[in-house]
């Protein structure tokens, strides 16, 4: 692929919503708005909304709240983890998951004030929050990470930002804008000194504080004594799992991106047989997790463990446990395997797939656990020893999903979906070679 | 004619009517009185006032009772309020009624004779119950109590004695330890009789734990049909003191904030002020990109 500069300009600079984006936006903002009523009853009334009761006090919120942040750990993957290890096949994607990662972490964050009863009380976390517990280390590893990922993205826009600026000259009004976040970039070497360094600082920070993030995460849980929960082996399972998630999550993105704005010189098969490859080692990364943190305590079998795996395997959660195992961890291996799978559209579909199951995943960890209790549950309404969520617990769900979808398709209207600056870098390295 | 008979008739059942509904009707109480002597308050007699509603039995709060005392006939007396045929009655104290429907008369030791003591406890004119009366009796007693020490061994030696100072046998009487949440058993019977010298011997084998060194001791003729309630304390100076585990002060995982172990203080606020502080260096070179325009 041989262009001009001012030819990849063209192409890559954000372009308007056609009809298909409009309805996209709207469908997204009705999702959001119905969302806002059922949270606006949840405001009013109380959790007492949702079918959450002493038992399951950690519901589908929860759920979804681990999954946004195990969604987010794609931006260090991507942008640092590969950036750093000189992958530059993964330049057209980079934007992408760093625009995930923001939307998922955002979203993550607020989901958290979501689950809580009284979240006009936030500000007592950071007045009284107490440093030994896990959920203070959580929030200091949210707020920190989401920095980090807002800088990330910010960072390598600039140039970009500049390019637009010219570009729009003859819409001064968005041209400004652009010039405002370019912040009057130049391209001088000093700048450009800056601009490297900085990145190659931010690609470092944002490892360990990613693995920070899903750790501390993973830590909520694994701090208690709970069956299912009580595992040393948490943490890496988490990110194990994050990164299928994320993985899969960009996967499907850029595919619908790729066929939205005619990408395919950029975001080429390639990348989505380089991506296929790396989702398949990751699901097999996952797997083997999977295998330690049930097939351990299967052989162990203590009387709690036995209970609650007893439910997995074959009791109330068996058709969600091994839909989101077989169809959503070992279905993709066994698909990716084959350069066929890792064609765009059978690899969006089993992205698609990952993503769901890596969802229905989570929900699988957080509410069975709940519904195992150390002393019997007795003197309780019969409703209590279950937990499915309310139509309004789905709607504020859904709502926080829709959001996340909505700030991804704001920032790709308004951003350049591939960075431009560094593809033309790239176009000009390879025209000189 | 006819229409007249009608009004006087509507009338009359409006009365009647309004007689029965109007007039709030006073409730039947129920009393319990008991006569309790304990080291702390002394002799007490203890009035249970309770009434009947919705198939439960209520504490009937602030009601005034008078307790009245049962004194031979022949007695004169300028403080003689009600003379019948057979008995007396000297009006002793009034109470009140607590939030539990519990009045407490604390008699003073020493009108308490020997021999049978009748006391009264009667709830009259009251606005919301009806009148009742209901009697206590009882002799008075004393219970001795002392620790013995031999070589090897320490017990507890209990005298149950009359008002004349006469040992009463047959009585039974519990042994406990007073702890902070109620009262442990001490020896393996649950009640120990009193022999012919009124007394009975515990013996404490085992090794007591106490917080001062102070081990409280109460013994209990409970609820007897001739003496009441008694109730005594012996303390013993022979606890084993225990040392306090109280981790208040120290910086634990289960302390408030401030009381954070230092490990954790330290690693997350270092980790905070590096990660953190390369961010603002991060964010400040944006501002010296801004600079280089």
């Amino acid at each position: 692929m041989k262009k001009s500069a001012s030819l990849i300009v063209e192409e890559l600079a954000p372009k308007k919503f056609g009809i298909k984006g409009q309805l996209w936006v709207v469908f997204l903002c009705v999702v959001i708005v119905l969302a806002l009523y059922a949270y606006y009853q949840q405001f009013t009334k109380g959790l007492i909304i949702t079918g959450m009761r002493d038992y399951a006090l950690w519901g589908v919120y929860i759920s979804n709240f681990v999954f946004f942040v195990a969604i987010s750990l794609v931006g260090s993957l991507v942008t640092a983890v590969l950036r750093l290890s000189g992958a530059t096949w993964s330049t057209p994607i980079t934007r992408i998951a760093e625009v995930i990662a923001v939307a998922a972490i955002m979203m993550g964050g607020l989901t958290i004030i979501i689950d809580m009863g009284r979240p006009d009380r936030i500000a007592n976390i950071f007045m009284y929050g107490r440093l030994q517990s896990p959920i203070i280390w959580d929030v200091l590893v949210i707020s920190t990470y989401l920095l980090i990922s807002l800088l990330l993205l910010y960072y390598p826009l600039l140039p970009d930002f500049a390019i637009l600026k010219k570009h729009f000259n003859n819409r001064p009004k968005l041209s400004k804008w652009y010039n405002k976040f370019s912040l009057h970039w130049t391209g001088s070497k000093t700048q450009f000194k800056i601009y490297n360094k900085s990145i190659q600082t931010l690609s470092v920070l944002i490892i360990p504080v990613a693995f920070g993030i899903h750790t501390v995460t993973a830590w909520l849980f694994s701090t208690t004594y709970r069956p299912g929960w009580d595992s040393t082996n948490f943490g890496p399972y988490f990110i194990a799992g994050a990164f299928v998630a994320g993985s899969g999550a960009v996967v499907a993105i850029m595919y619908v991106l790729r066929r939205a704005y005619k990408l395919e010189d950029y975001i080429t098969d390639k990348h989505f047989d380089y991506m296929g490859k790396l989702l398949v080692l990751l699901c097999l990364v996952y797997l083997y997790f999977n295998v330690n943190e049930y097939l351990v305590p299967a052989y162990k079998r203590t009387q709690e463990e036995s209970a609650h795996l007893s439910d997995l395997f074959t009791g109330d959660y068996s058709l969600m446990f091994w839909l989101a195992i077989g169809v959503g961890l070992v279905l993709p291996i066994l698909v990716l395997i084959f350069k066929k799978g890792r064609k765009p559209l059978p690899l969006f579909i089993i992205g698609l797939i990952v993503v769901i199951g890596a969802w229905w995943k989570r929900y699988i960890i957080v509410t069975p656990t709940l519904l195992h209790t150390f002393v019997p549950m007795e003197g309780v309404p019969e409703s209590w020893h279950e937990y499915w969520p309310t139509s309004l617990e789905w709607m504020v769900t859904f709502g926080t999903l829709a959001g996340a979808l909505l700030i991804m398709t704001i920032l790709f209207r308004y951003l350049p979906i591939i960075p431009i600056h560094e593809t033309i870098e790239e176009n000009e390295e390879r025209e000189t070679v | 004619m006819k229409l007249k008979s009608i009004t006087l008739f509507v009338l009359l059942i409006f009365i009647t009517y309004s007689n029965v509904t109007f007039s709030q009707a006073k409730v039947k109480p129920r009393l319990s009185v008991n006569y309790i002597k304990d080291y702390k308050d002394g002799p007490t007699v203890k009035t249970l006032v309770r009434y009947k509603k919705d198939r439960a039995y209520l504490p009937a709060q602030n009601v005034t009772l008078t307790l009245f005392k049962q004194i031979n006939p022949q007695i004169d007396d300028e403080n003689v309020d009600e003379v019948t045929e057979t008995e007396t009655y000297i009006k002793v104290d009034e109470a009140q009624t607590n939030q539990d429907g519990e009045a407490y008369f604390y008699l003073n030791p020493d009108t308490i004779d020997a021999g049978l003591q009748q006391y009264e406890v009667r709830l009259i004119n009251d606005q919301n119950f009806k009148d009742k009366n209901q009697s206590v009796s009882f002799e008075d007693a004393v219970i001795e109590a002392s620790i013995v020490e031999n070589e090897d061994s320490r017990s507890i030696k209990v005298i149950f004695k009359d008002a004349l100072g006469e040992p009463v046998s047959r009585q039974y009487l519990t042994v406990r330890l007073k702890r902070l949440y109620g009262l442990m058993q001490i020896g393996e019977e649950p009640y120990y009789k009193t022999d012919d010298d009124g007394e009975i011997l515990v013996e404490l084998k085992e090794e007591l734990f106490s917080k001062s060194g102070n081990l409280d001791f109460i013994i209990k003729l409970d609820d007897s049909d001739t003496f009441g309630t008694i109730i005594e304390k012996v303390t013993g100076k022979f606890g084993v003191v225990m040392e306090s585990k109280d981790s208040f002060d120290e910086r634990t995982m289960w302390a408030s904030a401030l009381k954070a172990p230092l490990i954790v203080l330290i690693v997350p606020n270092i980790l905070l002020l590096g990660i953190w502080g390369t961010l603002l260096i991060l964010i400040f070179n944006l501002y010296k990109i801004f600079k280089l325009q």
